[in-house]
């Protein structure tokens, strides 16, 4: 399963609250190559290729984080409006939470 | 070109990506392996390097010498490159999940384990656990807990490779017990390193005096410590009973070069010593500055000076003579088990075990036999002159 291209959060709806997330401490990982990663959640039945948009999301979310605030550094690190990407980023933490990669611990 | 110029090629490339981030004084005192992989051109020769790769479990090493620019690679080769990559890396996560779920099985029971070779090394002793890959889970138990950890592993719906002997045979005797299902990482439950003398004389709490932590999803896991995974390494490879890998191969310099945190030589000397497994530790050391190339240091000269004893020559033929049974291997073991009740004992067992056990392997007792007695004529013919057994 891919987690990754930019293509595939396009027409996505949101979750409504973003809130605040970390990454599962009960996940394994391994680095493909600076921009991909392979990641398998302990409770999950399938590995994760990150990359893209996914893996740019993984690397700026650090302890933990505030969706708002992740939107706000990514737009700042790519010159962008954060009202631009906020749709996607939203709903790429979605998927992550999903995949069992992320664990939302606050709104 | 011929095949076997290709073949040549494709062998030496891939044995100098098993070098790529060794020390420079290791690698022929050269910092970079550039000038021995030179740019492949032709398609199916780098497809020949990359299946090569896989199978001796050095991929996550080609993907590295390409990053340090060791290697120039076009579009194409690269991704094949990343392919394999991507798949030994997520067979590696399934395994880790297997070797962090029995953690816990154990560890909910009081069962303690130590995490042995592949995830171990690749967690502990690489700049990057995706320089290293493996293919099953390891792990040690104690003697005395050998049957609980059976037992709970058979109720996860896991079987024996093979039956024990007679009962409580495995937990006095053997190296360990194999799992499989058919659709999970086999677990190779060790006792200790290898069936046969050299498992028999390893001082087994030697194995347990120390650890060293490691954390895989969340959960600390525990290791042999490194003096005692140098060991095992060598353990391995000189031991395996099949030519070993490439990565198998690359643990043991691996393991000496970890900076900050080398391998305490005199202490492993004294460790084996013990163990009267010189003999190991110089066959593995020769054969993997062979394989890889690697300039010589004080290890490797005294790892080609090793003379090994008349009783290494000929326990070392049980585990290297494809000829050589299970029966021969355990003729040399009933020499290393101290004690004349322990001996009886193993006898015993080899001589009259439970009726299950080798159901399906030979036709009959009677052909059993024979096949012992056959193994039995072969060790003791004394080996061809000029075989130091290194």
């Amino acid at each position: 399963v891919t987690a990754g291209d930019e293509h595939e959060y396009k027409g996505r709806e949101p979750s409504a609250a973003a809130g605040v997330v970390r990454r599962s401490p009960s996940i394994l990982i391994r680095r493909v190559t600076d921009g991909e990663e392979v990641a398998l959640p302990l409770a999950g039945d399938h590995v994760v290729e990150l990359r893209g948009t996914a893996h740019t999301l993984w690397n700026a979310i650090q302890g933990e984080s505030h969706v708002d605030q992740v939107i706000e550094q990514l737009a700042e690190a790519h010159g962008v409006d954060g009202g631009a990407i906020a749709h996607d980023v939203i709903v790429a933490v979605d998927h992550l939470v999903n995949e069992g990669l992320l664990e939302r611990v606050g709104s | 070109v011929t095949l076997g110029e290709s073949e040549a090629r494709v062998d030496r490339f891939v044995r100098r990506v098993a070098k790529t981030g060794l020390p420079p004084d290791l690698v022929d005192g050269r910092p970079s392996l550039a000038e021995d992989l030179r740019p492949v051109t032709d398609d199916a020769e780098w497809t020949s390097i990359v299946q090569r790769c896989s199978a001796n479990r050095v991929v996550g090493l080609l993907a590295a010498a390409i990053e340090r620019d060791d290697v120039a690679v076009t579009d194409d080769q690269r991704r094949e490159l990343l392919r394999h990559h991507r798949e030994q890396l997520a067979k590696c996560l399934v395994i880790e999940r297997q070797l962090v779920r029995t953690a816990t099985l154990f560890g909910d029971a009081g069962i303690e384990m130590r995490s042995l070779k592949g995830p171990a090394v690749a967690n502990l002793d690489y700049p990057d656990p995706a320089m290293r890959s493996f293919t099953d889970v390891d792990v040690l138990v104690r003697s005395s807990q050998l049957d609980a950890a059976v037992g709970l592993l058979l109720d996860q719906r896991l079987e024996r490779r093979f039956r024990e002997v007679r009962p409580g045979f495995d937990a006095r005797f053997s190296k360990g017990v194999e799992f499989f299902n058919g659709i999970d990482p086999e677990i190779d439950l060790h006792r200790t390193f290898v069936m046969g003398p050299y498992g028999m004389r390893i001082d087994l709490d030697d194995l347990w005096n120390t650890s060293e932590a490691f954390r895989l999803g969340g959960r600390e896991l525990f290791a042999l410590d490194r003096d005692v995974r140098f060991l095992h390494a060598c353990y391995h490879v000189a031991l395996g009973g099949v030519v070993a890998r490439l990565a198998q191969l690359r643990d043991i310099p691996q393991l000496l070069a970890v900076p900050g945190q080398p391998v305490d030589l005199d202490r492993c000397f004294d460790l084996v010593g013990s163990w009267h497994g010189e003999a190991v530790v110089a066959r593995a050391v020769v054969l993997a500055w062979d394989r890889l190339g690697l300039a010589p240091t004080e290890l490797s000269e005294w790892a080609r000076s090793h003379r090994p004893s008349s009783r290494d020559v000929r326990d070392l033929r049980t585990y290297l003579d494809p000829e050589l049974g299970y029966a021969a291997r355990c003729l040399t073991a009933l020499a290393a088990i101290p004690g004349l009740r322990d001996k009886s004992v193993f006898a015993w067992g080899l001589a009259f075990p439970t009726r299950e056990y080798g159901a399906g392997s030979h036709a009959g007792r009677r052909q059993r036999w024979a096949k012992v007695a056959s193994d039995l004529r072969r060790v003791v013919v004394p080996p061809k002159q000029g075989d130091k057994g290194t």
